[in-house]
C-alpha cells in the first residue's frame, strides 16, 4: 500500500529497570511499524513486549538507541511535535481496567479525548461516540456506565475505541483482543483490517494467541528475554521458523478436537 | 460422577437495579454442579455473565447495586453461602475457594510487594510462622514458572509483566490449598508455553488433592483439553452443557455451534470462519422466547414466542424438532 504517512521505528532501543543489576527489559531492539501494515509481536511472557510498545510511544524512555517517528527521534520532538505525535500514535493497554478512569463514565473518557485532540465537541462528539461504541460491539445507551460496571472483554474494547477515536495512524495494540471469546474478536479484528484498508493505519499487535496472529500478520517479530529473536514475513516465521523458541511455541499451540 | 457435590448451585441469579434504566438481568437462573477432582469450564460470549456467576459463588459482586434474587443457592459442601455471614464468607474466600480474578491487577494490591501479598493470604488461613509463609510464597513462585521468584517477590505489582502478575495471582489463589479453585481467564496473559505448564500444575493439584476447577475461558482448545464437562452461557443463562469432548466436537446449540465455527486456527489461516450476527443485547433487553432467537441462523416462529427449557443439557427448540436445523447455517468471512 502506498502512503506518505510515516513509519514509528525503534533503533537498538534497550530498557533496564532497577539500577545497572536490574532487569534487562529490552536489550537492543530494532523494530519499524509501517503504515498500512500488521507487524505482530509474539514471545514469551515477560519478554519485554509491554516495554518495547511503551517505548515507543513514548511512556518509557530508552536508556540506548532511539525511537523516531518519520524522520524525528522523539527525544528531539518539539512541544508541536509531540501534540500531533500523541494524537497519531495509539496505544491500547494490556491491562483495560488500570488504564481507564474509574471515576469517568465511557462517554466522558471518549469526550475527554476528543476534546483534548480537538476532534469533536458537542453534538458532534455525541455522534461519534455513538458511532465509536457501536463499532467495537457495544451498546451506545451503555455509554453513561462507569467502567467497573462493564465485563472484562466490554472494558477492553472500550480501550479499542478510546485509540480508534482520535484517528490515529498507527496503533500500539498490546493484547487488544485477549479477553475476548472468538465471535467478538473477529469483530473486532475485521474492524482493525478494514481501518487498515480504508486508512492505511499501521499497527504493532502484541498477542499470544497465534491462530489469531497468523490472520491479521503481514509479519511477525518473535522476542525472548528483551531481544528479538526472528523476524520476517508471517508465513515464513510460520512455516519455517529458524529459532528454537519460534519453533518451541508453534509446537504448543493448544487445538480443538475434530469429531471422528 | 457419585456423591455429594462440592459446589451446588440453584436458580442463581444476579440483577441490577437502578432508578434510571430498567433491570439488568445479567445472570438469570443458573445452575451446575461441580464435585471433587472435576473441572467445569464456562464459555460464552463477552458480556455473558460468566464472571458475575464465579464472583457471586464467593459473594463477591457488591449488594446493592446487584441482588442475588430469592430462591438462589449456593451451597459448599451443603453449607448454604447466600445468606452467609460476612465472617464466614472471608474465611471461605482464599481458603477453601481460591480465586484467580480476571484482571489481576483489580485484585493485587499495588502498594505492597507481591511476596508479601501470597504471605499475608497464607497467614490469615493458616496459623504457620511467618518464615514458613514466606518459604511457601517462594515455592509457589517457582511452580508457576517465575525465573526469578526472590526478584517476583519483592516487586510490586506494577514491576512485573502481564502475564507474570496473572501468574502471582494464581500462586495466590492456591496458597492456602482451596477445595475449589475459581479461575477467570487464568491463562489469557500467558504465552502457549507457559499457559501449557499452567494448566499442568491446576491438573496435578486436582489430581493429587482432589481440587474442583471452575475454569472460565474463551480459549475453545484449552478448554478442550482440560474440561471434564463444559456449560456454553448466553444471556446469563446456560444454553448448553454437557461433555466437553461431545460439546465441542459436536455442538447441539446453534450458539454453540456458531462459537466453535469461529475458532481460528493456526494450520488455515485463510480458511472461512462463521460469524454470529448482530451482538449480546443488553441484561436490560432480552429478546422474548429464546434469547438466541434474533441471532440464531435456524429460528422459526416459535423461538420467539416461548423459551425452551434447559432438558438434557439443550436449551432450544431443535431438541425436539431436529429436521428445522436447515442447510444454511451461518454465513461464513474468509479474513
Ligand atoms: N516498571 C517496571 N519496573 C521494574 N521492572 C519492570 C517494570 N516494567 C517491566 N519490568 C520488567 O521487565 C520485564 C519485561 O516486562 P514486560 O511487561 O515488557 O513483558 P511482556 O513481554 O509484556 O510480558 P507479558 O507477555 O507477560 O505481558 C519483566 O521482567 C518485568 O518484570
Ligand atoms: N456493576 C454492574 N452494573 C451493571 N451491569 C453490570 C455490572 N457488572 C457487570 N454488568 C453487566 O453484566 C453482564 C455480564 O457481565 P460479566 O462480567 O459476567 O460478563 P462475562 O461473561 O464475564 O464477559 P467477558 O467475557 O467480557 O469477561 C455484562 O453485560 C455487564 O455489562
Ligand atoms: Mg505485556
Ligand atoms: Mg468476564
Amino acid at each position: 500500500m502506498t502512503t506518505d504517512r510515516p513509519s514509528l521505528r525503534a533503533e537498538g532501543v534497550t530498557r533496564r529497570f532497577g539500577g545497572a543489576k536490574g532487569t534487562l527489559a529490552v536489550d537492543a531492539v530494532s523494530i519499524e511499524v509501517r503504515p498500512g501494515e500488521t507487524l505482530a509481536l509474539v514471545g514469551e511472557s515477560g519478554s519485554g513486549k509491554t516495554t518495547l510498545g511503551r517505548l515507543l510511544v513514548g511512556l518509557e524512555a530508552p536508556d540506548a538507541g532511539a525511537v523516531t517517528y518519520g524522520e524525528t527521534a522523539l527525544a528531539r520532538m518539539t512541544r508541536s511535535d509531540l501534540v500531533a505525535f500523541r494524537r497519531e500514535v495509539q496505544i491500547v493497554f494490556q491491562d483495560p481496567y488500570a488504564s481507564l478512569n474509574p471515576r469517568l463514565t465511557v462517554r466522558s473518557t471518549l469526550a475527554e479525548v476528543l476534546s483534548v485532540h480537538r476532534i469533536a465537541h458537542g453534538f458532534d462528539a455525541e455522534d461519534r461516540i455513538a458511532g465509536l461504541l457501536e463499532r467495537v460491539g457495544l451498546d451506545p445507551a451503555s455509554a453513561d456506565r462507569y467502567p467497573h460496571e462493564f465485563s472484562g472483554g466490554q472494558r477492553q474494547r472500550i480501550g479499542v475505541a478510546r485509540a480508534l477515536a482520535v484517528e490515529p495512524s498507527i496503533i500500539i495494540a498490546d493484547e487488544p483482543v485477549s479477553a475476548l471469546d472468538v465471535s467478538v474478536q473477529a469483530k473486532i479484528l475485521a474492524l482493525l483490517i478494514d481501518l487498515q484498508a480504508d486508512l492505511g493505519l499501521g499497527y504493532l499487535f502484541i498477542s499470544h494467541d497465534l491462530a489469531v496472529v497468523r490472520r491479521v500478520a503481514d509479519r511477525v517479530a518473535v522476542m525472548r528475554a528483551g531481544r528479538l529473536v526472528e523476524t520476517g514475513a508471517a508465513d515464513a516465521v510460520y512455516d519455517t521458523p529458524s529459532d528454537d523458541y519460534t519453533q518451541a511455541l508453534l509446537a504448543a499451540v493448544p487445538t480443538l478436537p475434530t469429531a471422528t | 460422577m457419585t456423591g455429594q457435590p462440592l459446589l451446588r448451585v440453584r436458580d442463581l441469579a444476579v440483577h441490577f437495579a437502578s432508578e434510571t434504566a430498567r433491570v439488568a438481568r445479567a445472570v438469570d437462573g443458573v445452575s451446575f454442579e461441580l464435585h471433587a477432582g472435576e473441572t467445569l469450564a464456562l464459555v460464552g460470549e463477552s458480556g455473558c455473565g460468566k464472571s458475575l456467576t464465579a464472583l457471586s459463588l464467593v459473594r463477591l459482586v457488591d449488594e446493592p447495586p446487584a441482588r442475588t434474587t430469592t430462591g438462589s443457592s449456593i451451597q459448599l459442601h451443603g453449607e448454604e453461602l447466600v445468606g452467609a455471614e460476612p465472617a464466614r464468607l472471608r474465611r471461605i474466600r482464599g481458603g477453601e475457594v481460591g480465586f484467580v480474578f480476571q484482571e489481576p491487577m483489580t485484585s493485587l494490591n499495588p502498594v505492597h510487594r507481591v511476596g508479601r501479598q501470597i504471605e499475608e493470604a497464607i497467614l490469615a488461613h493458616d496459623s504457620v510462622p511467618r518464615a514458613t509463609a514466606t518459604a511457601r510464597t517462594l515455592d509457589l513462585l517457582s511452580r508457576v514458572g517465575l525465573p526469578e521468584p526472590d526478584t517476583a517477590a519483592r516487586a510490586y505489582p506494577h514491576e512485573l509483566s502481564g502475564g507474570m502478575r496473572q501468574r502471582a495471582l494464581i500462586a495466590m489463589a492456591i496458597s492456602c490449598g482451596p477445595s475449589v479453585l475459581v479461575a477467570d481467564e487464568p491463562t489469557t496473559a500467558l504465552d502457549v508455553t507457559v499457559q501449557a505448564q499452567i494448566l499442568d500444575l491446576l491438573a496435578s493439584l486436582r489430581d493429587e488433592t482432589g481440587m474442583a476447577l471452575l475454569l472460565i475461558s474463551h480459549d475453545l482448545a484449552v478448554v478442550a483439553n482440560v474440561a471434564d464437562r463444559v456449560a456454553v452461557m448466553y444471556g446469563g443463562r446456560i444454553v448448553e452443557t454437557g461433555p466437553a469432548r461431545r460439546v465441542l466436537t459436536t455442538p447441539a446449540h446453534p450458539y454453540t455451534e456458531g462459537l466453535l465455527r469461529a475458532v481460528p486456527t493456526i494450520d488455515d489461516p485463510r480458511g472461512p470462519l462463521a460469524v454470529i450476527p448482530g451482538r449480546v443485547p443488553s441484561p436490560t433487553d432480552w429478546p422474548s422466547g429464546c434469547r438466541f432467537h434474533p441471532r440464531c441462523p435456524y429460528a422459526w416462529d416459535r423461538c420467539a414466542g416461548e423459551e425452551p427449557p434447559l432438558d438434557g443439557g439443550l436449551r432450544c427448540w431443535l431438541a425436539s424438532e431436529p429436521d428445522r436445523r436447515g442447510s444454511t447455517g451461518y454465513a461464513l468471512v474468509t479474513r
